[in-house]
């Protein structure tokens, strides 16, 4: 029961308590019907009573001491006990007082006291030999009693609060005395349920009534009685009643007619469930639904209109929160107290326009110079959120706390089902934005303007729209947007410098799914998937041999049935024929391989290169200039390359953005991981299971090891099923999305949706994958042992042999690439990009040659993992998350793409620089690496590797494919 | 030529990755300095509770260097912290691990999450390095080259599963948790304990969220519906920025501590800092320390920690608050301090023997590493959170609780399949 309720109360008390307290803990007796003959008040004294607190704190004597001191029938001790519940009382020097939660005052010298009350009397100083006692605060300690005697205090004063006056606290007492069994109630919860004003109340008593009666705390109550609340508990649809009816109905004790009675009222109150759990599930639904939308709005026009992929979108939500963190921390204190909620009314245009502002800052600085080349677009945004997470963390930290008391709370609809207002105010609040966009967008000139540039830019221009400022204030309002989704959701949860990161997959997938550049579509595949998940999250798909059922898997089905869907529709569901549709997601590259200075180039390049890898590395390793540890890293960046030339491959010279090329990568790792494990059982424990994976798996999935462990148990099994299951799975992937054909951005965020849903199945613990914990513990590669002392001849240690291997499977998966993107089969990847339509009208089956790619792509990322795991010596799940599919992006990106070593230069290039920085500079490696991929697209268009282009002067990128 | 231009420059990139690692690996040790590793995320998802771990050891370590540094053979040697930032990247952590031990530190005080602490583990048992692991853990481990200075699940889970059953006098269990490893082992050891207990299985229920899951909707209609004969405690063991939306959620569906207390296994003053914290009011938690521990140690403590995060302009300042892990990453320093000085050395094997048994004083009360099995004695304490931020100790263990590295919930008759230490000297 809410004791708050009752605490101001305190004032009415003198004059009804005694008769309630009296009344009801003597309810017999007759001498207590009225307030004014109340003798029995006069002949307790403090003394006596001051006696038994101590004794609250014991579990011993504490029952026997509640006892006695609630039959004193006195408003003295019902203050006692209302000041014990608020935990207002404290123990100092052996004396227990009262001092009520803002008595502390500050003296002149700083120090804070307390002027300490009696615990008694109804406001009066506590007197310590005559004199009001004054006590440093440090000196008091609480005093609680004990929460098995603080459970005593707390029924008899729910038996009180069955009659004040506050009907909210009447109905937290009946629903108390019943769930506690107090039978003395139960008379007074009868006069209740028949009499009280409120229908709740009502209701809640005559539940309490029946739960007491059929749970046989009524001594004498008859069979028929019993059977009558155990009907009237179906009847109510009482909740609280069901465990108690289930058990009637299987006690074989009970009689016949009881247990029928009670099944029959299961059955009922389960019927009740199911009809709470579908308003419940369409509430959860369409809150979660509004919220997709609300994070997504801003996107669908900064990327859905605009055509900037626009990876700071979660970053500007989180600008929006932190400025609404910022008016609370700010704003709030100079606001009376009893206002301070009122930040959050100035907090709403703040975060818009802060939001607004920092957009204006991107689109003025950076955006405006990628339009033209939207995947520059990509890194150079990264960059951004890169550097505004860090410069909030440096400004304030991680953690924001605030504080908003308008919308604890929610509004009882019907038994059971409670609308919670801050769930209401952020459907409400998405309502209003999306009304704003369709105001905006339909009835305004500017709506008019950024519609007619976003359908036919060169038209808009000629006809004398001001595209700059149509543009600027586009992102602008874009961001603000996303500004205002990060204002409403600190109603749910506080503000980060992170929190960004965790929707802008989300919003992605919500703006695609409903149609690039069609707002209506965002609002109804926001709401769809919203509702989706509310409804897969409560059923058991499956139980054996694992458990699908819970949150996770209803985000993996619900990515599932997204990716179906594409393949149906690809898309969207309100396709849309503006700017992005047909564009392709890889323009021409800016440096292409021809010409006969670049032949010479390469030659150089390959040269340098290989004897970097191959010799100098080696060398120096050899000389003990390079320790093993660093050894291992140069060898997982050239894993990483691998898995880079794969992308390239696709992205570079086919045209089609990947998203979920490193899952391939993990995938790889994976199935070497688990050979890796299988170095034989543990010495004198489960014979069954390898010593490391006891280490990962023992405890969490059972003694049990994983029924495919085995096929993983040799070599050359293990690359076997290394090299398929990635590569059929990358061609699986690719004949169902090409077959249906699903292009550009839609397939950039299906395969996303793909690395999503494959992260969330390898994260799951029950999966005898290792779980979030992964698989590690690795000691030996082919009998060989990867830990090795110190004076291993270099020539010797493992590490060096792997590192070889990485650089020789890099060389070969290069060379494999130079000779396809040079064959006649290359030439039709080229063709692809540069004009896919053209090319199917001639005949050839482009989704063949994309899927088969696209398959080659995904066994390159797997060969690279394969050889990734040992060296480093653990694989996760993080590995599978989308970022990490995004880094390989930003690899191909920085290094260049369309030029194979591009890829190799950038994931090389990027990793140094993330491997050092994070050492060298802690607090401030993430401006600096988002720094360089801002610089990056804005500087060198072609990447790194066009490096030599920009600086001779010779550098002009091509026109974009298709604008 | 236009070959030229460029031909230097990349070569000065790609020869970078040697350069800029060799220089880090020949770097001589100065004659009175002793380098100490600090291995916590400082940004990335886990920043948000690792950035006090590592304020707390650079102040300890500033204070031992004002107090005159650690004294090894008759030498008072200062010591360096070497911070580096893996980023929430759990390989990453087993990187900058390796690069501390090539940069000769004496050891590494650092990890937080089970992952990355796994993610490590390997290269210090390979390098026979040293580790000290502030956090509170699922057990199941006993690495010779880690000390665990926070609880073993016997430490905090059995104590709160107990007293939820007499105190709260709760007979349903709602078992809720971030799906990871630690959630998932401390239910199982909460499971084994209860059902021992008498507790009826249909009366445990167990449920797992995501990572960063915001949703809870659904759950905690179902924890209502599950608790609705207010009989029911959650046994919550959520992570990080999951917190504030389940009790937010709580909240808004019109649970109080009184109709369902939660009982969090990590939710302590640092997450409690970002919460509104008048909806958690009677929520419980259970750990080895609090704030409001009532010594006057305590008191200086967390002055000093006040102190130090507003002479160093960190956020917060002087606003921040001690908890149960920053008490835990904060002794640590002293123990490996005190352990250095005892073996007059700082040699892994001789510290390692010298940190067997030690008893200490920590902020919270005095302390006392295992005399073999790699954990810590510790008090156990119950806190109900109040509307400040702050925990009202409610419980408190009779005297320090033994570790176990192995939770013998688990391992009821099987005690000799336990597995032996990993790791250890060469």
């Amino acid at each position: 029961m809410r004791l708050s309720a009752l605490i101001p109360r305190l004032a009415w008390l003198p004059l009804v308590a005694v008769a309630l307290l009296a009344g009801l803990v003597h309810a017999q007796s007759d001498e207590a019907s009225t307030p004014a003959a109340a003798p029995a008040a006069g002949e307790v004294t403090d003394a006596q009573i001051v006696a038994l607190i101590p004794a609250l704190d014991d579990n011993a004597a504490g029952p026997d001491a509640v006892e006695t001191l609630a039959s004193f029938n006195d408003v003295r001790v019902l203050r006692l006990f209302e000041r014990l519940m608020a935990n207002e009382l404290h123990a100092w020097d052996g004396r227990v007082v009262w001092a009520p939660a803002d008595a502390a005052r500050e003296l002149d010298d700083g120090a804070e006291v307390v002027d300490v009350k009696d615990p008694l009397a109804e406001d009066a100083p506590f007197f310590v030999d005559g004199q009001p006692a004054v006590v440093p605060e440090g000196d008091l300690d609480s005093f609680r009693g004990k929460r098995r005697v603080r459970r005593l205090v707390q029924q008899r004063l729910s038996l009180l609060g069955l009659t004040v006056s506050d009907a909210e606290v009447r109905y937290d007492s009946a629903r108390d005395v019943g769930n506690k069994g107090q039978a003395e109630a139960l008379p007074t919860l009868r006069d209740m349920a028949d009499n009280d004003p409120s229908a709740r109340v009502r209701r809640v008593a005559e539940e309490s009534a029946f739960i007491l009666i059929a749970d046989g705390a009524i001594p004498g109550a008859t069979p028929e009685q019993r059977l009558e609340a155990i009907v009237g508990l179906g009847r109510l649809d009482s909740v609280r009643g069901l465990d108690l009816l289930q058990q009637i109905a299987n006690n074989p004790d009970e009689s016949a007619a009881a247990r029928a009675a009670a099944k029959a009222s299961v059955a009922q109150v389960n019927n009740h469930l199911r009809f709470v759990a579908m308003v419940n599930n369409s509430f959860f639904g369409l809150s979660l639904g509004s919220i997709l939308v609300l994070m997504a709005l801003g996107l669908a026009i900064t990327f859905g209109l605009m055509g900037v992929i626009n990876m700071a979108h979660g970053e500007m939500l989180m600008i929006g929160a932190v400025t609404t963190w910022a008016c609370f921390e700010f704003i709030s204190p100079l606001l009376p107290p009893a206002w301070f909620n009122w930040y959050y009314v100035i907090a709403f245009p703040t975060a818009f326009l802060v939001a607004a502002l920092v957009g204006l800052l991107t689109e003025v600085s950076i955006v405006r110079f990628l339009y033209k080349r939207p995947l520059d677009s990509l890194l150079a945004t990264i960059g951004v959120s890169l550097i505004l997470i860090q410069s909030v963390r440096l400004w304030k930290g991680d953690n924001l706390g605030m504080r908003l008391t308008w919308f604890s709370g929610g509004w009882e609809i019907m038994p059971d089902v409670t609308l919670a207002y801050n769930r209401l105010f952020l459907i409400g609040l998405s309502a209003f934005c999306v009304l704003m966009v369709v105001v905006l967008f339909r009835f305004t000139r500017i709506g008019l303007l950024i519609r007619a540039t976003s359908q036919n830019r060169a038209m808009a221009e000629s006809l004398g729209v001001n595209t700059r400022r149509v543009d600027m204030l586009s992102f602008a309002f874009g961001a603000g947007l996303a500004g205002l989704a990060g204002y409403g959701l600190v109603t749910l949860t506080n503000p980060t410098p992170e929190m960004g990161q965790g929707y802008i997959v989300k919003s992605f997938l919500v703006t695609v799914v409903g149609g690039v550049g069609k707002l209506i579509g965002v609002v109804v595949s926001g709401l769809s998937l919203g509702f989706l998940e509310k409804f897969i999250e409560p059923i058991k798909i499956m139980t054996k041999p694992f458990e699908v059922f819970d949150a996770t898997w209803a985000q993996v089905f619900v990515l599932l049935l997204v990716i179906a869907f594409m393949t149906r529709r690809p898309a969207g569901l309100f396709p849309d024929k503006g700017r992005l549709a047909d564009q392709q997601t890889g323009e021409a590259t800016p440096w292409g391989a021809g010409g006969r200075a670049g032949r010479w180039r390469e030659v150089v390049l390959g040269v340098v290169m290989l004897a970097i890898g191959l010799v100098v590395i080696p060398g120096l390793y050899a000389a003990g200039m390079i320790s093993t540890g660093d050894l291992q890293k140069y060898g997982q960046w050239v894993t990483f390359a691998i898995c880079a030339i794969g992308l390239d491959l696709i992205w570079g010279y086919m045209g089609i953005l990947s998203l979920c090329q490193f899952v391939f990568f993990s995938i790889g790792g994976y199935c070497m991981g688990l050979y890796l494990v299988n170095h034989g059982p543990m010495d004198g424990t489960n014979a069954n299971i390898p010593r490391a994976l006891f280490v990962v798996m023992s405890q969490v999935s059972g003694a049990e090891p994983p029924f495919f462990l085995a096929w993983f148990r040799t070599m050359p099994g293990a690359v076997l099923l290394g090299l398929l299951i990635p590569g059929l799975f990358a061609l699986l992937i690719g004949v169902v999305t090409f077959g249906s054909r699903v292009r550009g951005v839609y397939f950039a965020i299906l395969t996303q949706a793909i690395t999503v849903a494959v992260w969330l199945v390898f994260q799951k613990n029950d999966l005898m994958l290792g779980g979030t914990n992964g698989l590690t513990n690795f000691t030996h590669v082919l009998g060989f042992p990867l830990a090795q002392p110190d004076d291993t001849p270099w020539y010797a240690t493992t590490r060096f042999w792997l590192y070889i291997a990485s650089v020789l499977a890099l060389v070969v998966c290069f060379t494999l690439a130079k000779l396809l993107v040079h064959s006649r089969f290359g030439r039709v990847m080229v063709a692809i990009r540069d004009d896919e339509t053209r090319l199917r009208f001639i005949g050839y089956k482009t989704w063949a040659y994309k899927a088969g790619v696209f398959a080659i792509a995904g066994v390159f990322a797997a060969i690279g993992g394969m050889l990734y795991s040992p060296q480093k010596g653990i694989i996760t799940p993080q590995q599978l998350e989308a970022f990490a599919s995004i880094m390989v992006v930003v690899w191909v990106a920085v290094g260049g793409r369309g030029t194979l070593w591009g890829p190799v230069i950038g994931a090389i290039l990027v990793s140094l620089l993330y491997d050092q920085m994070t050492s060298l500079a802690p607090d401030y490696w993430m401006l600096m690496l988002g720094g360089m991929f801002i610089l990056v697209p804005l500087f060198l268009p072609g990447g790194v590797m066009s490096l030599p282009a920009v600086v001779s002067g010779r550098f002009t990128p091509r026109k974009a494919a298709a604008t | 030529m236009k070959l030229s231009n460029w031909f230097p420059r990349g070569l000065a990139l790609s020869a970078a990755a040697a350069v800029l690692s060799v220089s880090t690996a020949v770097t001589a040790l100065a004659e009175d300095t002793v380098k100490v590793g600090v291995l916590h995320s400082l940004s990335g998802t886990m920043a948000i509770s690792e950035t006090s771990l590592r304020d707390v050891v650079l102040m300890a370590v500033e204070e031992i260097n004002e107090a005159g540094g650690v004294e090894v053979d008759g030498k008072n040697y200062m010591v360096e912290a070497v911070v580096v930032d893996p980023a929430s990247d759990w390989p990453l952590f087993a990187e900058k691990a390796k690069q501390l031990i090539d940069d000769d530190v004496a050891v590494i005080f650092g990890c937080w999450t089970s992952v990355s602490r796994k993610s490590v583990l390997p290269v210090i048992e390979e390098e026979n390095a040293l580790l000290f692991y502030p956090v509170q853990y699922e057990g199941e481990e006993q690495s010779l080259n880690v000390f665990y200075t926070a609880a073993s699940p016997n430490q905090q889970l059995v104590p709160a599963a107990q007293y939820a059953i007499d105190e709260l006098g709760a007979e349903k269990f709602y078992l809720l948790g971030t799906d990871y490893v630690f959630p998932r082992t401390a239910n199982k050891v909460l499971k084994a304990f209860l059902l021992k207990n008498g507790v009826p299985e249909e009366n445990i229920r167990e449920v797992y969220t995501p990572f960063h899951h915001q949703d809870y909707q659904t759950i905690v209609a179902d924890i209502k519906q599950f608790g609705a004969a207010g009989d029911a405690v959650v046994l919550s063991t959520i992570n990080g920025d999951s917190n504030v939306p389940v009790y937010t959620e709580f909240a808004t569906q019109g649970l109080t501590s009184d109709d369902c207390p939660i009982i969090a296994f990590s939710v302590s003053e640092d997450e409690l800092r970002a919460m509104d914290t008048s909806k958690l009011v009677g929520h419980l938690a259970a750990w080895n320390y609090f704030m409001s521990v009532d010594t006057s140690e305590n008191e200086a403590f967390v002055k000093a920690f006040q102190q130090y995060c507003e002479e160093n302009n960190l956020p917060g300042g002087a606003e921040r608050v001690t908890a149960d892990p920053i008490e835990a990453a904060y002794y640590g320093v002293y123990v490996w301090k005190n352990a250095a000085e005892k073996a007059n050395s700082f040699d892994v094997d001789d510290v390692r023997e010298a940190v067997y048994g030690m008893e200490f004083d920590a902020p919270g009360g005095p302390k006392k590493m295992h005399p073999t099995n790699q954990h810590t004695f510790k008090p156990v304490y119950i806190g109900e959170i109040r509307a400040d931020g702050q925990f009202d100790i409610v419980w408190e263990s009779d005297g320090l609780v033994e570790p176990d590295s192995y939770s013998m919930l688990l391992w009821e008759g099987k005690e000799d399949q336990i597995p032996a230490p990993s790791g250890g000297g060469k």
